[in-house]
């Protein structure tokens, strides 16, 4: 690098960072070759730090999921047997203390004592007795979780076959518009070979939450095809990319394609193969739009009110789907 | 049933993680110096994280709003357990004490935890964008055209946005 040029200009930023790149362990005693050598350094920290903590989790998540407590008590503090370096253990009587003990016993006699009391008033409304019980976890599991959180479940289905009776589109092979639609390997795989590919099951609604596991195995986007009536080619469509895109397209017609909104989050975990969870609330002209439980935008558009629902790919794009939900609102 | 809402939990989370881990690491890292202990730190972060499911009903800044409030509470709570319990990892020793050994007198060392302390803190302190900037490029060794691509900016604007980064913090090490 020219030594009487100043470093870093924008224009040349790039090359400086190159040329300042040593690969030695020494550390330079030029300012500008030792601050890129410092942050190389603590990035590899940080990227190798991420990656630990990463792999710790998903073995805590497991331990979790294959221990007979799924239930959510199980999630409380972690076990320290995943920790790398074992923390000090505390004791239940360094937790609570002397002075603290007469307290958490007389909460957990007032707790007992509710819970006790809110059986007793189940048991009365609902002589159903134990099958009541089972009747709210199941009823927990398929509860709405998005706002308004009001919706009622009308479609739940892994996606690993057409056997519920919702009527998704099957094709052999790539029909006159280059879609495929097939269940193959446990998931339901859409597949464009030249531009966009919905694939409907055979339910309509207006008002609505739909939520689908994706993972694009090819290409670069797949998403929720909504409010779609084929017939007139009127539909929205929410399009999410493995490069952390999206957008909200409207068709109008067979051909036009009007993009209302479009972004990138990094709610969208990146990269193909990977899953993201894609949903959308339809809400009158209003569209919450959902990855991986967080909202990344709100779209209004009144245009139209009704349609088929399913899922799609765009662009030489092969994606599958698990684990439809829908509930109508 | 069950096993599915293990997966939603878990895609989550991966968002979740790839999105805010980063930037608390920086945070954690600046109050707690030792690699090891940070990473334990951040693993209770995210831990936390998996036992609170209302997380998922807010919205990205109020998620990431609420992880650095977690991951603050954790490093006082880390530094009032360390109060009782001073200790320096063995690994660091034995590295401090080679690195003495083979490269620098104990001065050299000092000056440069401390300068390293210095650009942990100036990075912790920048904003989102900027740090995310600077992953990119040092971690990730992206170049500036495909930095812009990812974050929808211009190539100008990015290259612009790492000049001003990198002039401010090599004020570290021409400052002395």
């Amino acid at each position: 690098m020219d030594k009487d040029k100043q470093p870093f200009a924008p224009e040349s930023v790039d090359d400086d960072i190159d040329q300042l790149t040593t690969n030695s362990s020494f550390i330079p005693s030029d300012p500008d070759a030792r601050l890129v050598h410092e942050l190389r350094h603590v990035y590899k920290e940080d990227t190798d730090s991420l990656k630990r903590v990463w792999e710790r989790l998903e073995h805590y998540s497991m331990q979790q999921q294959t221990s007979a407590g799924i239930r959510p008590e199980t999630l409380q503090r972690p076990a320290m047997d995943f920790r790398i370096r074992p923390l000090k253990k505390s004791s239940s009587n360094a937790k609570y203390p002397a002075s603290q003990l007469f307290t958490v016993l007389a909460a957990t006699f007032i707790g007992v004592f509710l819970v006790g009391s809110l059986t007793w008033v189940l048991a009365i409304t609902h002589p159903a007795g134990l099958g009541a019980s089972k009747q709210l976890n199941i009823l927990s599991d398929t509860n709405d979780p998005y706002p308004p959180f009001s919706g009622e479940l009308a479609l739940s289905d892994p996606l690993s076959d057409n056997s519920r009776g919702y009527g998704w589109q099957e094709t052999s092979s790539p029909d006159p518009n280059s879609r495929n639609c097939q269940f193959r390997g446990g998931a339901y795989h859409v597949t464009a070979q030249n531009y966009y590919a919905p694939c409907h099951g055979n339910l309509q609604a207006s008002n609505f939450t739909f939520e689908v596991q994706m993972q694009i195995i090819k290409g670069n986007c797949g998403g929720l095809s909504l409010r779609d009536t084929t017939s007139v080619a009127h539909a929205y469509n929410f399009e999410v990319c493995q490069n952390g895109s999206y957008r909200f397209n409207r068709f109008d017609n067979f051909s036009d394609e009007l993009t209302v909104a479009s972004g990138s989050s990094r709610a969208i975990v990146t990269g193909l193969g990977q899953s993201n969870v894609i949903a959308a609330v339809v809400n009158g002209g209003t569209f919450d739009l959902y990855v991986n439980h967080t909202k990344i935008t709100t779209i209004n558009d009144s245009s139209y009110s009704q349609g088929l629902f399913g899922v799609s790919a765009f662009l030489d794009t092969e994606v599958a789907y698990t684990n439809a939900r829908m509930w109508t609102l | 049933m069950l096993k599915r809402s293990a997966t939603l939990d878990h895609s989550h989370i991966a968002g979740l993680y790839q999105r805010s881990a980063p930037e608390l690491l920086l945070y954690i890292r600046r109050h707690i110096p030792s690699q090891e202990d940070a990473e334990d730190v951040l693993l209770e972060v995210f831990v936390a994280a998996m036992e609170k499911p209302r997380l998922s009903n807010m919205g990205e800044q109020e998620q990431l709003a609420w992880l650095r409030r977690v991951a603050h509470n954790k490093c006082v709570d880390f530094h009032r357990r360390s109060i009782r319990r001073s200790s320096i990892p063995l690994e660091d020793v034995q590295q401090q004490l080679y690195d003495e050994h083979i490269f620098h007198t104990p001065e050299l060392v000092a000056l440069e935890h401390e300068e390293h302390a210095l650009l942990r803190t100036q990075l912790a302190s920048l904003p989102q964008i900027q740090q995310e900037v600077l992953r990119l490029r040092f971690a990730e060794d992206l170049r500036c055209s495909e930095i812009a691509k990812r974050l929808n900016k211009s190539d100008g604007a990015i290259r612009t946005m790492l000049s001003r980064i990198l002039h401010l913090l090599r004020n570290i090490y021409t400052e002395q």
